[in-house]
């Protein structure tokens, strides 16, 4: 298996850190997964709206300016996603030994 | 942009770190429904035994009548604190909702079929024994899962409490209260500020 088979998506290590929060998480808010990925706001914001692009999440946005609130959750083709990345790594490595 | 990280091992940090998050929520409803379970029950007991007022049956009615808005006050509060929910906290949740709607609809249905005495109480204990025993489980707080058993065998004891002496099922009751939601709520909320 090569290497380059992996979702590019998830490929990148903030985007895999929400992923994988997200996995374990019924649902979480922005201010939560900042805290987690130790991530700016302006790079997490990035990152959330390129996994809410492919489908992998879900975003709720309420309220606005200081008082807005953002809730993301996991859908289940991320969660497809997430085990086919996790599968393929697992693969790559059994090869490799 | 290809990226150079050990993807496994962020993948088990996170979940790790995700797992040491996981703060239950709504830590006071337990006490909160434990209290109004014990009190308006006690009162039902009082009114139908010593009293003999049948209608001390329909006490229990008094207890979302004041426990639904205290819940959504207690719950509003802890959701602004709270950023994150897990799927077991959900399961747990959503649990307690089937189990309160069960009883209270049962409560009505049961009352006007004249069974209440029959099947109501009886089904309180086992509900609430059960509700206890998950929540402990997810919590992994032993106290909590001893009561929910304890909860349990009560419901089998006010099953045999029938005929004469039904009104004993509501002592039951506020028993299963105290064992199950009070004194385990109590000894969680310590154990989260003595950070256990």
């Amino acid at each position: 298996m090569e290497f380059n088979d992996l979702d590019p998506i998830l490929h990148n290590e903030l985007r895999l850190k929400v992923m994988a929060a997200l996995d374990s998480l019924d649902d979480a808010d922005f201010v939560y997964l900042k805290e987690l990925t130790k991530s700016t706001a302006g790079n997490l914001s990035v990152q959330i709206s390129k996994l809410e692009e492919a489908g992998y999440i879900k975003v709720s946005r309420s309220g606005e300016g200081r008082g807005s609130h953002t809730v993301c959750k996991i859908t289940p083709a991320g969660e497809k996603a997430l085990l086919a990345y996790q599968r393929a790594l697992m693969g790559y490595f059994s090869n490799k030994a | 942009m290809e990226e150079n990280f050990d993807a496994l091992e962020v993948i088990a940090r996170t979940r790790g770190k995700v797992e040491m998050d996981d703060m239950p929520t709504g830590k006071k409803l337990f006490p909160l429904w434990g209290w109004l379970t014990a009190i308006f029950y006690l009162i039902g007991f009082i009114l139908v035994h010593f009293l003999h007022k049948d209608w001390g049956i329909w006490m229990w009615t008094g207890i979302p009548v004041v426990g639904i808005p205290l819940m959504i006050r207690i719950l509003k509060k802890d959701h602004q604190r709270s950023h994150m929910r897990t799927r077991r906290s959900r399961l747990v949740l959503d649990y307690w909702v089937f189990a309160a709607c069960a009883i209270g609809l049962g409560g009505f249905l049961f009352g006007f079929m004249g069974i209440y005495e029959m099947v109501e109480n009886p089904m309180i204990c086992l509900l609430v024994g059960i509700g206890a025993f998950i929540t402990g489980e997810e919590l992994r707080f032993p106290p909590m899962i001893v009561g929910g058993i304890a909860a349990a065998i009560l419901g089998i004891v006010s099953f045999l409490l029938q005929g004469d002496i039904w009104a004993w099922q509501m002592l039951c009751i506020v028993i299963c209260a105290i064992v199950s939601l009070i004194i385990p709520g109590y000894l969680f909320e310590n154990s989260i500020k003595d950070g256990i």
